[in-house]
C-alpha cells in the first residue's frame, strides 16, 4: 500500500469542502479497483462493458439506425439503469443526510453490496446463460456502477469519478501538460490532482487484472472480492468512529460514565 | 423557469416510458428468432486485399461451407451437409443479443458477431480478433 494509505484517513464522513487529498485518494483507489474488476469480469462473462456508458450511447445510435429494435430496447434500458444508479445514490445521500454524513454516504455502497451479492449468488448457482438473464445481470452491474460513480462524485464534490477513464485521460493529459510546461507553475493543487488521476488509473487497471484473472478461475465468485473491498470501505470509517468513541469513553473519569449509565 | 424545466423533464420521462413500453411489447428476443433451420448461402470476404491475412485467422477456426444449421429450443445446434448430420453443438446468445457462441462437442468454442438476424436472413461475422474482425462473413437464409 502507498504511504498515504497508512496515515489512516477516513473515506466517507467528510463533505466535499472538508475533504483532504488523502481521503479522496483512499476513496478513489478502492472504488476504481471495484469498477475495473466489475468491468473486466462482465466483458468476459457477458461480452458487455458495465463500468461506463460512452460505448453504449454510440451502440444505441448505431442499432437505432440499423433498425435492430431488440438491441435498441436493451441498450436503452441499460443506459437508464446506469442513470438511475447515479440518481439513486444522490437521492439516498440527500434523504438520509440528517442521520449523519457517514450513514448517508455509506448507504449507496451498502445498496451496491446487496445488488452485487445477488448477482454473485445468482450468477454462480442459477445462471443458465439465457439472453434474458444476461441482459438483466448486465443491467444490474450497470446500476451498481452508476450508483458507485454517483456516490463517489457526490461525496467528493465531483473531484473523483472512478468508473470510466475517458474523462480521466483527458484530465490527465491536460494536467501532465501543465506540470511539464516550462511556464506553468507546479502548484500543490496540480500535484494532488495528478496523483489522484494516477491512483484511479492504477487501481482501475489493477482491479481489471484481478477481476479478470479470478473470473476465469472461479466465475461469478470473483465478485466477492469487489464486495469485500466495498465492505472494507464501509467498515474502515465505522471502525474509526467506534475507536474514537471508545477512546473518548476511556479518557472520561469513572464517575462521569457511572452518572451517564 | 423551474416550471418549464419540470415540464420538459416530465415530457422526456413519459416519452421514454412509452418508448420502452412499446419496444418491450413488440421486440422479439433473438433467441426466438434464431430457432429453426438456416441454409448457408454465402461466404463473403470484405475489408481485405491481402489474402495472407485470412490464413492467419482461418487456420484456427472451423470452416462451415454449404452447411445447414438447425437451432433447436434446448440450445442444441445441429450441422447438416447434403442432408446428413455432421456435427452437434450447443449455442448461446450473449451481450445485447449480438454475440453467438457455439460450444462444440470437442470442447472448442466459436464466437460470431450477429450482424443481422431477422425471419429471412442471418449474417454472422467471424470474431477472430480485433485486427481481422469483419473480414469473413457467413450469410444464411431460411
Amino acid at each position: 500500500m502507498p504511504n498515504s494509505f497508512s496515515n489512516g484517513r477516513i473515506m466517507l464522513r467528510h463533505s466535499p469542502t472538508k475533504r483532504s487529498t488523502k481521503e479522496n485518494l483512499w476513496l478513489a483507489a478502492t472504488t476504481a479497483y471495484s469498477a475495473g474488476a466489475v468491468n473486466v469480469a462482465s466483458v468476459i462473462a457477458f461480452f458487455a462493458f458495465t463500468s461506463n456508458v460512452t460505448g453504449h450511447v454510440a451502440i444505441f445510435a448505431e442499432e437505432l439506425v440499423k433498425g435492430h429494435w431488440h438491441q435498441v430496447f436493451i441498450v436503452l434500458i441499460w443506459l437508464l439503469l446506469f442513470l438511475f444508479g447515479a440518481f439513486a445514490a444522490n437521492f439516498i445521500i440527500s434523504s438520509v443526510v440528517k442521520k449523519g454524513k457517514y450513514f448517508s454516504n455509506s448507504a449507496p455502497i451498502f445498496l451496491e453490496i446487496v445488488v452485487l451479492a445477488f448477482i454473485t449468488v445468482y450468477g454462480h448457482f442459477y445462471y443458465q446463460e439465457t439472453l434474458r438473464e444476461t441482459e438483466w445481470l448486465i443491467g444490474g452491474l450497470l446500476f451498481c456502477m452508476g450508483l458507485q460513480n454517483g456516490m463517489v462524485s457526490t461525496i467528493s464534490g465531483g473531484v473523483v469519478k472512478t468508473t470510466h477513464v475517458t474523462g480521466l485521460f483527458t484530465d490527465l493529459g491536460a494536467e501532465l501538460s501543465q506540470w511539464l510546461h516550462p511556464i506553468t507553475p507546479r502548484t500543490k493543487v496540480l500535484k494532488d490532482r495528478l496523483k489522484l488521476r494516477l491512483y484511479i488509473l492504477s487501481y482501475y487497471i489493477l482491479g481489471g487484472l484481478v477481476g479478470g484473472y479470478f473470473f476465469l478461475l472461479i466465475d461469478f465468485l470473483a465478485f466477492i472480492m469487489v464486495i469485500l473491498v466495498l465492505i472494507f470501505v464501509i467498515y474502515y470509517d465505522m471502525s474509526r468512529v467506534v475507536t474514537k468513541l471508545t477512546i473518548r469513553k476511556i479518557k472520561k473519569p469513572a464517575y462521569v460514565i457511572q452518572e451517564q449509565n | 423557469m423551474y416550471r418549464k424545466l419540470n415540464a420538459i423533464l416530465i415530457v422526456i420521462g413519459l416519452s421514454l416510458f412509452l418508448l420502452i413500453a412499446f419496444l418491450g411489447l413488440n421486440v422479439r428476443n433473438p433467441e426466438e428468432v434464431i430457432q429453426g433451420e438456416w441454409e448457408e448461402k454465402d461466404w463473403a470476404y470484405e475489408k481485405i486485399e491481402n489474402k495472407e491475412v485470412l490464413k492467419l485467422g482461418l487456420g484456427e477456426i472451423k470452416k462451415h461451407e454449404a452447411e445447414n444449421w438447425k437451432f433447436r429450443s434446448g440450445n442444441s445446434l445441429e450441422f447438416y451437409k447434403e442432408g446428413k448430420l455432421i456435427a452437434q453443438a450447443a449455442w448461446r446468445i450473449k451481450g445485447r443479443g449480438h454475440i453467438l457462441q457455439i460450444l462444440h462437442e470437442d470442447g472448442s468454442r466459436e464466437l460470431f458477431d450477429i450482424k443481422e438476424l431477422n425471419d429471412d436472413e442471418m449474417v454472422l461475422h467471424f470474431d477472430i480478433g480485433m485486427e481481422t474482425r469483419g473480414i469473413a462473413k457467413l450469410i444464411f437464409q431460411r
